[in-house]
């Protein structure tokens, strides 16, 4: 998975390109951090979402799905460490570049190890949720693309809490718990709907 | 024994496969015919429990198929490869091996690799083996995991006349050992004592 590293260092490329044009834009007018929250998470997403659909679209073609289905482990299994390492690879990707999204958007650095916290834990929704998504998207009816937005609106929590996030005692344990509940409810979800949309979707 | 009961497959609605019959015992090969498009791989895909039929029945010897029967008795090797094109040769080997729960002997990969191949640097990424060599490293798995059925689904496809006898000989060695091969194809393995289903 690491070895995909390129694709992962591009996508965080256009995060931090993207966010200096709005650093840029926004040069002379006081905004609220909230707005920096809010293009970072905005632009988060579009990373998750599209390096979450490229893995699936090489590591689940259907000769590959065949051969985890007569596999010793059960496709939710597979699913969860793939999900897992793709989660990794981002989280890592985000943290190395968090300084530079920091500068750009002008963002107080005390707050630098707290929305790291947060992007891991929502992180951690986010590429779970997005596997929903892959593999709606991938399924052999190109029809269903369009179908696979049904599950946008699971990303909106985050979002919202995420953007709301600088309102809170980050310094507290307790104003991360929303995304550790909403994570909980994703890991128990996610990999049983994933694999039974690439079962039936993708074969 | 492998019994195929009444087994019918519809996409959407298209029927694609009709009451088929058949079966299949130990140290037997069953070879299944048919046009192009006439069901061999939704046959293939019915049989490994991949896919579920509309109606009718897979047991192997008195159990009905499942996933835990299929993962444990069958290997599938399809048309395509599945093979990850930016990994090596020794590395996607070791993963399909890890993920079939065998754990990578390097004396056996080796040997199997010199017998398919001869020469082949096993650093090499798939990605840039030739054609005819990335299809035999789909044949691979049937050496190195040991399973007692095998569905081929057009397995000579795209190999050389050197290469298609090499698996014919793997393919009656593993019925020799009680083995249960089923094969959908057009081409003609010269091999003996073959069943034939005709899917027309």
């Amino acid at each position: 998975m690491l070895l995909k590293s390129t694709q992962t260092l591009i996508l965080f490329c256009f995060i931090v390109m993207a966010s200096s044009i709005f650093g840029l834009a926004l040069r002379y007018i006081q905004i609220d951090s909230k707005i920096s929250m809010a293009i970072i998470w905005i632009l988060l997403f579009l990373v998750v979402i599209i390096k979450v659909e490229k893995v699936y679209l090489e590591d689940f073609s259907d000769p590959k799905i065949q051969q985890y289905l007569n596999s010793i482990f059960a496709l939710e299994v597979i699913v969860l460490i793939k999900n897992v390492m793709i989660y990794i690879n981002l989280v890592l990707f985000f943290l190395i570049t968090s300084p530079l999204i920091f500068l750009t958007l002008s963002i107080d650095f005390k707050f630098f190890w707290q929305i790291n916290i947060l992007a891991a834990l929502s992180l951690l929704s986010l590429v779970f949720i997005s596997s929903i998504t892959a593999s709606i998207s991938n399924s052999k009816s190109n029809r269903l693309a369009i179908t696979s937005v049904v599950t946008l609106p699971l990303f909106i929590p985050i979002l919202i809490f995420s953007i709301g996030a600088l309102d809170m005692d980050l310094g507290n344990m307790n104003s991360y718990l929303f995304f550790f509940a909403y994570f909980l409810l994703n890991l128990a979800f996610s990999p049983l709907l994933t694999s039974f949309a690439l079962k039936k979707l993708s074969m | 024994m492998l019994k195929i009961s009444n087994l019918s497959f519809a996409r959407g609605n298209k029927l694609i496969l009709k009451k088929i019959n058949l079966s299949i015992s130990n140290s037997e090969i069953m070879l299944i015919k048919g046009p192009n498009g006439s069901g061999k791989s939704t046959l293939l895909s019915c049989l490994a429990n991949f896919i579920e039929p509309l109606e009718g029945t897979v047991h192997y010897f008195s159990d009905l198929i499942n996933q835990t029967i299929s993962s444990k008795n069958f290997i599938f090797i399809s048309e395509e490869n599945y093979a990850f094109e930016d990994l090596s040769v020794l590395e996607n080997i070791h993963y399909w091996l890890t993920i079939n729960g065998v754990t990578p002997n390097d004396k056996a990969i080796n040997r199997s690799i010199n017998y398919l191949y001869g020469e082949l640097n096993i650093n090499k990424k798939f990605l840039h083996l030739s054609f005819g060599q990335k299809r035999k490293l789909r044949m691979l798995l049937l050496m190195l995991i040991n399973k007692p059925i095998w569905i081929l689904d057009d397995p000579f496809n795209g190999l050389d006349e050197e290469s298609i006898k090499k698996l014919t000989k793997i393919i009656s060695i593993k019925r020799d050992q009680q083995g249960m091969i089923i094969i959908a194809t057009h081409i003609m393995p010269m091999l003996t004592g073959l069943k034939e289903y005709n899917l027309l």
